[in-house]
């Protein structure tokens, strides 16, 4: 065993902490924070441009 | 999206689908902060829990209400959903172990983040473990109940190594 079960839980604990507050935020407006962030990966990237399904056309 | 919801509810109601759970990026959106993704993936399963699942019939009923299909996806107001069998033993868990949450008033399944970090963990690709690394760092963990996944299924190994990287 690489680590001992103690010192992965002392690890686990300690990226526990360092939780972001930003993802206790509502689910709903992540979402409309994804739909953007799909539509930003579309103008970033040529591969997705004649895709039908990236971004989302939200109605 | 709540739209989306509605209709799966509906395909519960009308005895196509047994159970659902959303799984996946959109899942982590419950615990976490978003990450681009293709498609929604819903996991289903099926009266005969068998993994040759016909989807003829679900495919059927939403052609039916006017929903368009693109490959292997179901669009459903703009959404892309991607129905997926319960494929194995750890995701029949997974979908009968979902949490029940609320999204602008519908009730919907999703995965909780110990069974999506112990898929992402048996799938193995890159982007399953750049998931993994979002979830331990943003999400709420119920860590007795993720090591007890992960010795089931055989995965405890695997994670302690993740880990050791991280």
């Amino acid at each position: 065993m690489l680590i001992t079960d103690e010192e992965l839980k002392k690890i686990f604990d300690n990226k526990l902490k360092r939780r972001k507050l930003a993802a206790q935020r509502p689910v709903e407006e992540k979402f409309k924070d994804l739909v953007k962030m799909q539509e930003i990966l579309v103008n970033a990237n040529p591969k997705y441009k004649d895709s039908k399904i990236i971004p989302w056309r939200i109605s | 999206m709540q739209k989306a919801i509605k209709i799966l509810n509906q395909l519960v109601a009308e005895g196509l689908i047994e159970d659902y759970a959303i799984g996946g990026s959109v899942a982590m959106l419950f615990y976490a902060e978003p990450v681009t993704t293709k498609d929604v993936d819903i996991f289903i399963e099926t009266k005969s829990n068998s993994l040759v699942v016909s989807y003829s019939p679900i495919y059927e009923y939403l052609k039916n209400l006017g929903y368009e299909m693109i490959d292997q996806h179901v669009v459903i107001e703009g959404i892309a959903i991607d129905f997926l069998p319960a494929y194995n033993p750890l995701v029949v868990e997974a979908l009968n172990n979902a949490a029940s949450m609320n999204y602008s008033g519908e009730n919907v399944d999703v995965f909780t983040p110990e069974y999506i970090i112990a898929i992402a963990l048996q799938t193995g690709r890159p982007q399953d473990y750049q998931k993994i690394t979002i979830l331990i760092n943003e999400a709420e963990i119920n860590q007795d109940k993720l090591i007890e996944i992960l010795k089931k299924y055989n995965l405890y190994q695997k994670w302690i190594s993740f880990i050791a990287k991280e």
